[in-house]
């Protein structure tokens, strides 16, 4: 009886483990040289920070240069200054961009000796005890909160996701700790030094949210990984049993496949809770609310009344002579980081990819600066790409696609610059995974392409917003101007009806005619009088 | 496509074993033409040619053409069935991935309506290998020269005529032989005993050869032929394991045409094929493997697939039992290839919405 009520109980983890989502790839883990501690980079003289915010819409500064900045002061709506020091310049330069575009940039001389003064300012500002009590749904919300940005690499603002949810209640909290791609190892090595602050992160991000349920999901492939939440995690809850007070729910830990791309949000939804979100609905739809590990980690650095305008990038790639995991300042140049990684000397050989191998993109130049959005930095051998033939058809896209689409099809509209058919197609529920490039027999750049569909759609629907403005606009105007019309031809009538009247009291309109008409001979005198006089000279 | 190209060894060779290595000659030289052809097509449309050629397309689709084809089949007539399937399957559509129809099918088909004598003039196991290689090439290169020795070997065997060495294509021996054997028809009312013929006659076909019921009998079906089905069956599950192609077609075809055949020799009373023979004595294997998935010309999502293989093995079904055509492969695929868009369109439909 007891080896059947085992037995069952190890079929019910192995089943609750078996949830699968449609479409990915397996891929070799690859993560050889990162073990090593993260290390945390000297303050750069000069940081350049976007004015940007996570979907590339530009953003106001409210700082101009000359002025002096502290470190967490707003350079502008969400955008905290990462250090202290004086706005230099506000100049257009080039970014980390798929497509190598230049933004407005805040550039900030940084006074590397003003850090301790900054922090102390910081703790007197920020009055919550790193200790106090938590209790869930009363947890303040401390400014600094707001400069939080999602570090899974979207950058969404924290605060923006978690007021999506609206008055709806949140049921699951999920911390995304799975970082599928191979290659990428910055969340890894955040979770086996830092366990116990990120623990305390989500600790807070549940009292902040009130969720009913949290899970941390960490894909198999990182055993240390998960031995260290493992710990954290029981030690908090531990505390939370002896606690009788506190109302906040106990943190689970799943482990998950390792299968790209569980870290994408819907396939980690699917694999964590077998929920399949429909195309028309959003997580927080069904009370679910994902945030990734170090995400959660700067929520705990918030609150521990610290900094989080800085983030961990992995620095690998074939030609990386030394493969690590570096905590940066946002607005850092990569030339910076790969010069004291040591990580220089290959560089002319090499190509600098941003972002992990197969969702990010190859940059052309490396004075570029890093954002909450860099995740990884690959400096590979350069290869010459392969020539793309036609495609034949096979649907292995297809079959990879987590976003259960169909590439194939999408790739021929894009082709054909067919933007409303690839919006039938829904172009815009691509996550960039990059798995149908992989799998691509005929070595067809197909995240590209819906890339710059994707910039088409936007474009068109820029240009049907401003057409349907301009619309109004123009029927606006068109009433306006039929109103004055009618104005006037009220006024118009009024008079001609009073001069009517008029014309029958005064009879006197002849006396003006022939003035009018003497007055006209007069003038045709002159006229003819002075052309004779040109004539003579 | 190389993967392919491995995969189709085995059923290769099995067929030169059998039938002749005749076969092989009929697969270089429709390679040759093939490259050729394209070659002049890539450069007249200036294209890539040493890229283009690389992709192994074209002597993949040569390959897969000539596997259809009777060993002895003239050698112009098989030059223009190569050049069909070039220009007319492949190029006038735009190239590798542009085209609706199978190339391979369309050579075929367009052999099959043209010369229907040479397309199903098949030989007698062993008939053929008296003959040397130069000799055989010899009678592609002159058709009448196998004319004079079909006539000379008829009169040697003391048969009547033609039939002792030639016959029609193997699936079409089948079915005749079960016309004309008396017994089936008489058993026909009661299944078991007719079961239990079947499989004897599946086992040794030589049983059969004693019936004194026209010359079409004393020729033995060769039990050769399972074993060429058997040998392309390799390469598909080859292939399968490979991931080269899924196995939606191949399954869905050869199930649908299984359960219509076995249906059919259930509740017709008429002699019909009975489940194994149409699948191992026809080309239905090879076409559920090879034919079929070629991804260009086949739906593209799994639903489709499902649906495409099970047209194809239906119209396989309806052309073998009540169609003019012996086997009728090539027009189902290629009426199938019809539908793809259609197929593609309809489970777009249902599934992005």
């Amino acid at each position: 009886m007891k080896l059947l009520s085992s037995l069952l109980t190890s079929l019910e983890k192995q089943t609750a483990r078996q949830y699968r989502f449609r479409g990915g790839i397996q891929l070799p883990g690859n993560k050889k040289g990162l073990e090593t501690p993260i290390k945390t980079l000297s303050l750069p003289d000069e940081l350049k920070l976007p004015l940007l915010d996570y979907s590339h819409r530009p953003l106001q500064a409210l700082v101009k240069p000359g002025d002096a900045v502290s470190r967490g002061q707003w350079l502008a709506k969400g955008l905290a200054s990462p250090a202290t020091g004086t706005i230099s310049d506000i100049q257009h330069a080039p970014i980390i961009h798929p497509g190598g575009l230049n933004a407005n940039c805040i550039v900030i001389r940084t006074r590397s000796d003003a850090e301790p003064e900054a922090q102390a300012e910081q703790e007197k500002k920020t009055g919550v005890a790193a200790n106090s009590k938590l209790t869930a749904g009363t947890q303040t919300v401390t400014p600094n909160i707001a400069s939080i940005k999602g570090l899974g690499g979207a950058a969404f603002p924290l605060l923006d996701k978690i007021n999506a949810l609206g008055n709806r209640e949140l049921t699951t909290l999920i911390i995304n700790a799975a970082e599928c791609e191979p290659q990428i190892a910055c969340d890894e090595a955040l979770m086996q030094s830092h366990a116990i602050e990120i623990v305390f992160g989500i600790n807070h991000l549940v009292a902040l949210t009130a969720a009913k349920r949290c899970i941390v999901a960490i894909e198999d492939s990182k055993p240390l990984a998960i031995e260290k939440m493992l710990q954290a995690i029981e030690a908090s809850n531990l505390t939370k049993d002896a606690d009788t007070n506190t109302s906040l729910v106990k943190i689970e830990l799943k482990t998950i496949g390792t299968r790209y791309p569980t870290g994408a949000e819907l396939p980690l939804i699917k694999v964590t809770t077998n929920l399949d979100i429909t195309r028309n609905m959003h997580p927080t739809d069904h009370g679910i609310l994902c945030v990734n590990v170090a995400t959660a980690h700067a929520v705990g650095l918030i609150y521990k009344q610290q900094f989080a305008d800085s983030r961990v990038i992995t620095i690998a790639g074939n030609n990386a002579a030394k493969p690590c995991n570096v905590r940066v300042r946002f607005g850092t140049s990569i030339e910076h980081i790969l010069a004291q990684t040591e990580n220089l000397a290959a560089i002319d050989q090499s190509t600098i990819h941003c972002g992990g191998p197969l969702s990010g993109f190859e940059v052309s130049q490396i004075d570029l600066p890093v954002t909450a959005q860099t995740h990884c930095i690959l400096i590979n051998q350069r290869q010459k790409p392969a020539t793309p033939v036609a495609c034949i058809r096979c649907s292995a896209c297809a079959d990879s696609c987590p976003a259960e689409l169909l590439p194939q099809q999408l790739h021929w509209y894009a082709q054909a610059n067919d933007i409303e058919r690839c919006t039938e197609l829904n172009l815009a529920h691509c996550i960039e995974c990059g798995c149908c490039d992989l799998v691509c027999p005929s070595a067809i750049p197909l995240t590209a392409t819906f890339r710059y569909a994707k910039s088409q759609q936007l474009a068109l629907t820029k240009q049907a917003q401003q057409a349907a403005q301009a619309e109004v606009r123009f029927e606006s105007r068109e009433k306006r101007l039929a109103k004055q019309e009618e104005a006037r031809a009220q006024r118009l009538l009024k008079r001609k009806e009073a001069v009517a009247s008029n014309k029958s009291a005064k009879q006197n309109t002849d006396g003006i005619q022939s003035a009018l008409a003497r007055a006209r001979e007069q003038a045709h005198n002159r006229a003819q009088a002075r052309r004779n006089s040109k004539k003579d000279l | 496509m190389f993967t392919v190209m491995l995969a189709l060894l085995p059923g290769t060779a099995a067929l030169a074993f059998v039938v002749s290595p005749a076969i092989l000659i009929n697969i270089l030289i429709s390679i040759v033409v093939a490259l050729i052809l394209e070659s002049l097509v890539l450069v007249l449309r200036s294209k890539p040619v040493a890229r283009s050629l690389s992709d192994g397309s074209i002597v993949l689709a040569a390959w897969l053409f000539a596997l259809c084809l009777p060993p002895l089949l003239p050698l112009w007539q098989l030059v223009i069935g190569a050049a069909m399937l070039t220009l007319l399957g492949k190029h006038v559509y735009g190239g590798l991935g542009q085209n609706p129809f199978n190339p391979a099918m369309v050579g075929y088909a367009v052999l099959l309506v043209s010369f229907p004598q040479t397309m199903t003039l098949w030989f007698a196991p062993d008939a053929l290998n008296q003959y040397t290689f130069t000799e055989l090439l010899n009678f592609k290169l002159n058709p009448d020269a196998l004319n004079t020795i079909i006539s000379a070997t008829s009169s040697t065997t003391n048969t009547t005529g033609f039939d002792a060495f030639t016959q029609a294509t193997p699936l079409e021996q089948v079915r005749i032989r079960r016309l004309l054997q008396p017994d089936l028809l008489n058993s026909s009312a009661q299944l078991p005993v007719r079961a239990f013929d079947q499989v004897q006659m599946q086992t040794s076909p030589q049983a059969f050869e004693a019936t004194p019921d026209g010359t079409v009998l004393t020729t033995p079906v060769s039990v050769a032929w399972p074993w060429v089905s058997s040998a392309f069956a390799i390469g598909g599950v080859f292939l399968l394991y490979k991931k080269t192609i899924s196995w939606h077609i191949p399954t869905s075809l050869l199930l649908s045409m299984c359960v219509l055949h076995g249906l059919h020799s259930l509740l017709t009373h008429l002699p019909a094929l009975s489940v194994a023979e149409a699948v191992f004595y026809g080309s239905a294997v090879y076409a559920a493997f090879f034919i079929a998935t070629d991804p260009v010309t086949a739906a593209t999502s799994q639903a489709g697939k499902l649906v495409y293989g099970t047209g194809i093995g239906c119209l396989i079904f309806f052309i073998r039992a009540f169609g003019g055509y012996p086997d009728g492969i090539a027009f189902a695929v290629l009426l199938m290839n019809l539908c793809v868009p259609l197929i593609d369109h309809l489970v777009m439909r249902a599934t992005c919405k």
